[in-house]
């Protein structure tokens, strides 16, 4: 069974806890004294059954009826298992939000059809766009609060499609309405919406298909650390972003551009003759290179990877960052001067010129060497993706 | 890849970026099967060698069976392993015995051998609060653990904060229960014997004497246990009282530092 990471984007309060915990509970993926002990506590503070309690665990969020930080949660479907990413919906959460849905694969959207939209509804739109989603849904919810009534649904919708619109193309996205809260069209077709015919959320999620094309890339494989056995040999350590790695080819790294031949590939314990994306390696060259440690990346020598001494990418910052920072892409960090060339407010995206102190690989790509982080005394302050 | 491969991968990634950033690291092993199967990871991440101490934090009262087992299992895989004792006050349990024990050994030990990073076989799916957790993650001199304003993790970058007095790292963060047992098999890691059914009982989850109670089982094999939990509607720490005796005492027990 392929796993697929899904996260939930919103505004708080229109149900994205609520949506999970009714997945969980439909799909019977989660064990029966969770179910008792969420039954237990809702009473205590006097609510009926809590769906979003089988999500919101801490002290704090089940009293306030917020989600403070990310939980993932195990969804069993028939064909996947669904890594169901609950994100706080709060912009002053959103470094948390961040953690969460930087994990996904998918997105779903969940807008509610009794407060239409409202801010964080675009901000996680803009997101998802920005975080670069392989796919996205938008689920209606609360349907159950205006009366099931189709034209409230496609109020909504209206409304959703013309925010799309007006800042970036997206492929065609489905619609669903539902009821998180009544388990309406969520994993059971509803019965209170006849006029709807198309799939239900869990469907919908069934016919994801994860995007895996990073084998059939150019080979980077970014140098995590370099092991000495007793023996004295060195192995090269590191997890292939993209591409594949055979025994006898002839690499070359950068930035040092030294060259040599692969003599073994490591995979954990065992001796391989190749290996592919994804996988954490360990490579033993022909040749002993003092200059090859962490941050320099491995590539193929006709590769044209070149170093760069100034970036532009799209970022989102946390918090007001001094001119003067670090910045890491993959094992690689550097200092450096960071200008505005288009600029947003906090949270939002803005286009950044990166000038780096030492010159380090960055390129546009899905993979660690496509991201960055933008680092004040070793805390993470905003986020940003090659241009 | 399969399924399984996907699960070591992360985690393999996660040890060898600890190993990476930090200058001293140690793991905590119980001898459970979750630190073993850490423990078989950190091997394969580092080619037969584990390149850090384990601890295991001793409070006199453990089974029989996990002494003899961290002993065969050590000389077996060349483990180094640390014993910091905890002493048993009295009559105590839940948040004030592993509290207080079980954590204070381990504050002790960690001042005095002065790690920077230590990683705990925690999961998400054990427990709604240890859902909430990183796979880095800050615990400051009192060895709290700030929940309501954990630092951003965004894609594979971390945050590490100066005044944090050591970062735990969770490279098993994304395993379910069945995962473990199904990876046990595939790798044949050894486990506790404990966990295996004897007169119609075993341990599911394995904590000290005083803390831990089996639940009815005929499973004996891997085999078995694995058909088990497939069908199994309790979760995996029903028999473990810190997580049950009162409302969010694994959250208070988290905040105070408890693994």
């Amino acid at each position: 069974m392929k796993r697929l990471a899904i996260t939930l984007l919103g505004h708080k309060d229109h149900g994205k806890s609520t949506l999970i915990g009714r997945l969980l509970f439909d799909t019977k993926s989660v064990m029966e004294d969770r179910v008792e002990e969420v039954m237990k506590h809702s009473k205590i503070l006097g609510r009926p059954f809590e769906y979003a309690f089988l999500l919101d665990s801490f002290e704090e969020e089940r009293r306030d009826g917020m989600t403070i930080d990310v939980i993932h949660a195990q969804v069993k479907g028939k064909k996947h298992l669904y890594d169901c990413i609950d994100v706080p919906g709060h912009r002053e959460l959103l470094k948390n939000m961040l953690s969460g849905a930087s994990h996904a694969d998918a997105g779903i959207l969940i807008v509610s059809a009794k407060e239409g939209l409202e801010e964080q509804t675009g901000h996680h739109l803009r997101l998802a766009h920005w975080l670069g989603l392989d796919s996205l849904m938008i689920v209606v919810n609360k349907m159950d609060l205006v009366g099931y009534s189709q034209q409230m649904f496609e109020t909504v919708v209206k409304e959703v499609e013309s925010l799309r619109k007006t800042f970036f193309l997206l492929p065609k996205v489905e619609y669903i309405p539902i009821s998180a809260y009544e388990g309406d069209n969520v994993v059971n077709r509803s019965q209170n919406m006849g006029w709807y015919s198309g799939r239900t959320l869990f469907e919908q999620l069934e016919l994801l298909e994860r995007q895996n094309h990073l084998s059939e890339l150019s080979l980077r494989l970014p140098v995590q650390d370099v092991y000495e056995k007793t023996t004295g040999e060195k192995i090269i350590a590191g997890r292939i972003e993209s591409g594949k790695i055979h025994v006898g080819q002839q690499v070359l790294f950068v930035p040092s551009r030294e060259k040599a031949m692969v003599m073994s590939i490591l995979t954990t314990n065992e001796c391989k003759t190749s290996a592919v994306a994804g996988e954490n390696i360990g490579m033993i060259i022909d040749r002993d290179l003092p200059s090859i440690k962490r941050g320099e990346i491995c590539c193929t020598p006709e590769d044209s990877l070149n170093v760069r001494k100034e970036i532009t990418a799209h970022a989102i910052l946390l918090e007001d960052i001094p001119q003067q920072l670090v910045v890491e892409c993959g094992p690689s960090e550097t200092e450096c001067v960071v200008e505005a060339v288009v600029p947003a407010s906090i949270g939002e995206v803005s286009t950044l010129r990166f000038r780096f102190k030492n010159p380090m690989i960055v390129e546009r790509a899905k993979t660690s060497l496509g991201r960055l982080a933008i680092k004040k005394q070793g805390k993470i302050v905003g986020v940003a993706v090659a241009v | 890849m399969s399924d399984l491969k996907e699960l070591e991968e992360k985690s393999i990634f996660t040890i060898r970026e600890a190993q990476a950033r930090f200058k001293n690291l140690a793991a905590l092993w119980s001898t459970g099967k979750d630190s073993t199967v850490l423990v078989a990871l950190a091997r394969k991440a580092f080619f037969g060698r584990v390149p850090f101490p384990l601890i295991h934090i001793d409070n006199g009262i453990d089974f029989p069976e996990t002494y003899e087992f961290r002993e065969r299992l050590s000389k077996e895989w060349g483990l180094e392993v640390l014993v910091p004792k905890s002493i048993i006050k009295d009559d105590l349990s839940g948040v004030r015995c592993c509290g207080s024990n079980k954590t204070d050994a381990l504050k002790r030990l960690m001042e005095e051998r002065h790690f920077d990073g230590l990683f705990v076989s925690i999961r998400r799916d054990e427990h709604g609060i240890r859902g909430k957790e990183r796979y880095f993650s800050p615990r400051d001199k009192e060895f709290k653990w700030d929940y309501k304003n954990q630092a951003p993790e965004i894609w594979d970058y971390i945050s590490q904060t100066d005044d944090a007095s050591h970062i735990r790292i969770h490279p098993l963060l994304h395993w379910t229960e069945l995962d473990m047992w199904l990876y046990i098999k595939q790798e044949g890691i050894p486990v506790n014997p404990l966990y295996f059914a004897h007169n119609g009982m075993r341990y599911r989850s394995l904590g000290c004497t005083q803390c831990t109670v089996g639940i009815e089982s005929q499973a004996s094999t891997v085999d078995e246990i694995i058909e088990e939990l497939k069908t199994t509607t309790t979760s995996e720490r029903a028999g473990r009282m810190q997580d049950k005796e009162q409302e969010n005492v694994m959250q208070r027990l988290r905040a105070l530092g408890y693994m």
